[in-house]
C-alpha cells in the first residue's frame, strides 16, 4: 500500500514550500490492501537537525499538532490534512524536513514529501550559507548593471512615481508588493532564498560585515571581502555602493524602537490611519540613519542592496502589528484608511503602478518592469495587485497567501 | 506553542517597554530651546531627533528643522541631526513639497558654507537629485576655477553620480594623472566609459599596480567592452601567480554577467577552474569558484 501526497503547488523541480501558514494537502491511498475499507495512518515530519517542523490539522488553524492520526478510506478518495512550518522552526534548505505517513499501528512508512519552510529571517541569524545564496541571487538578478534588478532602481524613483510609493497611505502595501515582487524574483534564480530583514533597532554585527552588506569607508565607499558576490556590484554610475558610515557592527540607530513604533507612548495603535506614521520613524530614521550616500534618498536608495533589507523590515513591523491587533481583513476600515481624501493610488481599490502599467498623468505615464512576478506556491496577489490584495498576505481571513512570511510573526485565525 | 498566549505575552511586553516613555519633542520646545543662550548641541541634537514628524505636527517640525539648518549661531553637530531629520521627512513628497524649494535653496546656500561638515553634507544630498548648482560646484573646484568645498575624492564621488553629467572629461584626465584615492574614484566615475576600455585592460593586467585599483579597471572593463573583459578575466583567473583577490573578483564577475559567462563557461576552462578550486588555499577564489560551476557548469 501506498499513500499519494499532494500538496497545493510544485514548482518545474516539483518541489513544494510552505510558510506558518498551512495549506490543503491532499492524501490518496494506492494499491490499497484487499478487504478493507479504511487505513488507519499517523501523518508527522521527520526533521534533519537543524531543519524545519512541520504541524498538521484537518482544518485551517494556527493550532496543528506534530502528528495526526486519521483513516483513509481504500476507495481512493482524497482526505484533507492542513500542513504548515511549526512556528519558529523554519527551514534552512531544501529538504531539511519531510513529511512522512505510516501505517498505524506497523509504523510503515508509505508516503513521503520533502519539503522547506520557507521563511524571511532575520540578516543577524543567517547561516553563512543562507547569506551567501541571498548574496550570490542578488548579483545574478543586477549583473553588471544591466539585468533585472534594473527594473526595481526604476519604479522607486523621484517624480511621479515617488508619489506612488510613498505619498500616502499606500506607503506600506505599495511596498509589500514592491518586496514581493524582488523576492520572486530572487527565487526564481534560487527557489530557496528569502528576503532577509535588518532589525534596525538593534546592532546588526553580521550583517554590517564585510562578509554580508560591506562596510563603507571614510569616503562613503562600500568595501567587501575577497570574492564577495557584490563586488562588482553597479548601480548607476560606476562600480561600487556609496553608503554613509552611520552604521557599523556596534551601531544601534537612534529611532523608534519596535516597540514603541507598535504601541508609542503604552497605547497600541488602534488602526492603520495612526500606524502608518512609522514612514517618518522608524522608516525615515532608518534610512538617515546611514548618515549620507544612495540609501538616505528616496530616489537613489535601491542602488543599495541594504534597502530592502531595511524595508522588510518595515513591512515586518506591519505584519507584526497586524498579528498583534488581529486586524487583517481588507474590509475592516482599520486595515487601511477611508477612501476620502487620498490621491488616486493611495485607496483601498487602487490598483498599485508600475504593475498595472501606465497611467494618465498626474499619475506616471511609464511603467518598467511589467507585472508582479508569479509565484509556482501560490495564484496571489496576481500581476497587477490592488491594495487591498496586499493587506492580509498570510491568509488570515481570505482564502489565498502569498507565501511568504516572518520568522517571528505567526499564523493566528 | 500556544499562539494566542505568545501574542498576549507580546502585549505585555510592549507596554512594559513603551509604558511612561516621555512624549516626542515639540516643534515649539526645539525652537526655544536653539534659541536659548544656555544652549548645548548635545542636548539639542537629542531633541531633534525625538521631534514628531507626524501628521499634525509635520509642518511645524520641518519649519522648525529648516530654521535650525539655517542657523550659523548653532554648532554644526545640531544643524546636521536637523539636516538629517529634513532627509526623514523628505520621504513623504507630497507633505514635503511645500518646503521643498526653500529647502534646495537652503542647501544651495549651505554648499558654501564656513563649516567644512555642513559644506560635505549637503553637496552629498544636492548631489543624490544630479542638482546642477552643486555640480558646477563641485565642478569648479576639480578645474581649480574656485577653492574646493571638499577634498577632490570627495568631489569626484559626488559629481560622478550622474550619469548624465559632464564631468567624464575631468575623470577621464584624474584617472590617468591622479593619484590614491583621487584616482581611485576617478576611475570608478568612468565605470562603463568606452573611451577609457584601453586604459582599464592596460592597469588591470598591470602587476604593479595595487591590487584594488586592478580590481576597479577590470570590473570596468566588464561594463565597457564585454569581449575585452572575457579576454582578461579569463587570463586573470587561470594564472597562478596573479593575486588571489584579483583571481576570485575576475570568477565572480564572470559568474554574475551572462554575456561573459558564456563566451568562457566551457569544459575546458571549466576543468582548468576546478583544479584551481581543488589546489588553492584562498577561500574567496575556492568559494568563487565554486558558484561559477553551480550557476555554469551544472
Amino acid at each position: 500500500m501506498n499513500v499519494e501526497i499532494k500538496f497545493p503547488s510544485y514548482d518545474a523541480q516539483q518541489r513544494t514550500y510552505v510558510t506558518w501558514r498551512p495549506v490543503e494537502v491532499k492524501l490518496r491511498v494506492t494499491a490499497p490492501p484487499p478487504g478493507v475499507a479504511n487505513v488507519a495512518v499517523t501523518v508527522s515530519a521527520k526533521s534533519l537537525s537543524p531543519g524545519g517542523k512541520l504541524r498538521f490539522a484537518t482544518t485551517l488553524t494556527h493550532l496543528g499538532t506534530p502528528t495526526l492520526n486519521l483513516n483513509l478510506p481504500t476507495s481512493g478518495a482524497q482526505v484533507s490534512v492542513w500542513v504548515g512550518g511549526e512556528f519558529q522552526a523554519p527551514s534552512s534548505k531544501y529538504g531539511d524536513v519531510t513529511m512522512e505517513v505510516r501505517t498505524n499501528p506497523g509504523n510503515q512508512l508509505v508516503g513521503s514529501q520533502p519539503t522547506m519552510v520557507r521563511i524571511r529571517k532575520n540578516a543577524e541569524a543567517l547561516s553563512t550559507v543562507e547569506r551567501d545564496r541571498f548574496l550570490t541571487a542578488m548579483a545574478t538578478l543586477n549583473g553588471s548593471g544591466a539585468g533585472p534588478y534594473k527594473n526595481f532602481r526604476d519604479m522607486h524613483v523621484g517624480g511621479a512615481p515617488d508619489a506612488e510609493a510613498h505619498g500616502g497611505p499606500g506607503f506600506l502595501p505599495w511596498h509589500r508588493a514592491y518586496l514581493l515582487d524582488l523576492e520572486r524574483e530572487l527565487q526564481k534564480i534560487d527557489a530557496e532564498v528569502t528576503l532577509p530583514y535588518w532589525r534596525f533597532d538593534k546592532a546588526a554585527r553580521n550583517l554590517f560585515s564585510r562578509n554580508f552588506i560591506g562596510l563603507p569607508n571614510f569616503l562613503g565607499q562600500v568595501q567587501f571581502n575577497a570574492g564577495h558576490p557584490l563586488l562588482g556590484w553597479v548601480a548607476v554610475s560606476g562600480v561600487g555602493i556609496q553608503r554613509g558610515n552611520g552604521n557599523g557592527p556596534t551601531t544601534v540607530p537612534a529611532l523608534n524602537t519596535e516597540a514603541q513604533t507598535l504601541q508609542p507612548g503604552g497605547v497600541l495603535h488602534p488602526n492603520y490611519a495612526s500606524f502608518r506614521d512609522m514612514q517618518f520613524t522608524p522608516h525615515g530614521s532608518a534610512h538617515m540613519s546611514n548618515g549620507s550616500g544612495w540609501i538616505t534618498n528616496p530616489a537613489t536608495a535601491p542602488r543599495d542592496p541594504l534597502f530592502y533589507l531595511l524595508h522588510c523590515n518595515v513591512d515586518r513591523l506591519w505584519a507584526k502589528w497586524q498579528w498583534a491587533t488581529k486586524i487583517h481583513n481588507p474590509t475592516d476600515p482599520k486595515a487601511f484608511t477611508p477612501a476620502a481624501g487620498f490621491p488616486p493610488g493611495h485607496r483601498l481599490n487602487d490598483a498599485l503602478w508600475p504593475w498595472c502599467g501606465p497611467l494618465a498623468p498626474p499619475r506616471p505615464t511609464t511603467a518598467p518592469g511589467g507585472g508582479l512576478a508569479a509565484s509556482p506556491m501560490t495564484a496571489v496577489p496576481g500581476v497587477s495587485p490592488k491594495i487591498r490584495d496586499m493587506i492580509d498576505y498570510l491568509g488570515t481571513v481570505s482564502p489565498t497567501h502569498q507565501a511568504f512570511a516572518y520568522d517571528d510573526v505567526p499564523f493566528q485565525n | 506553542m500556544d499562539i494566542e498566549a505568545l501574542r498576549k505575552q507580546y502585549l505585555a511586553e510592549l507596554k512594559a517597554e513603551t509604558a511612561g516613555a516621555p512624549p516626542p519633542a515639540t516643534s515649539e520646545k526645539v525652537a526655544e530651546y536653539a534659541a536659548s543662550d544656555k544652549r548645548d548641541d548635545g542636548k539639542l541634537c537629542e531633541m531633534i531627533a525625538s521631534l514628531s514628524l507626524d501628521k499634525e505636527n509635520y509642518a511645524a517640525s520641518v519649519r522648525t528643522l529648516l530654521d535650525v539648518l539655517a542657523n550659523g549661531a548653532i554648532g554644526s553637530i545640531a544643524r546636521l541631526a536637523a539636516l538629517r531629520q529634513l532627509g526623514s521627512a523628505e520621504f513623504h513628497a507630497v507633505r514635503f513639497a511645500p518646503f521643498h524649494a526653500e529647502y534646495i535653496a537652503l542647501l544651495r546656500r549651505l554648499a558654501q558654507d564656513a563649516d567644512k561638515d555642513i559644506r560635505a553634507a549637503v553637496l552629498e544630498r544636492l548631489t543624490l537629485t544630479n542638482d546642477s548648482e552643486a555640480q558646477k560646484l563641485l565642478r569648479e573646484g576639480l578645474e581649480n576655477v574656485r577653492k574646493a568645498l571638499v577634498p577632490a575624492a570627495k568631489a569626484v564621488q559626488l559629481l560622478a553620480r550622474d550619469d548624465h553629467g559632464s564631468g567624464t572629461a575631468i575623470f577621464r584626465r584624474l584617472a590617468a594623472e591622479a593619484k590614491g584615492r583621487v584616482r581611485e574614484q576617478a576611475l570608478r566615475a568612468l565605470s562603463s566609459d568606452p573611451r577609457s576600455a584601453a586604459l582599464f585592460e592596460q592597469i588591470a593586467a598591470n602587476k604593479d599596480e595595487k591590487t584594488p585599483i586592478r580590481e576597479i579597471a577590470a570590473l570596468n572593463l566588464r561594463n565597457a567592452s564585454a569581449t575585452r573583459f572575457a579576454k582578461l578575466a579569463r587570463k586573470l583567473a587561470l594564472d597562478d601567480d596573479d593575486d588571489d583577490r584579483l583571481r576570485a573578483a575576475a570568477v565572480s564577475a564572470i559568474t554574475h554577467t551572462g554575456e561573459v559567462a558564456a563566451k568562457l563557461a566551457t569544459s575546458r576552462f571549466g576543468e582548468a577552474l576546478k583544479s584551481i578550486g581543488d589546489s588553492t588555499t584562498s577561500r574567496a577564489l575556492k568559494s568563487s569558484i565554486r558558484r561559477f560551476a553551480k550557476a555554469h557548469l551544472g
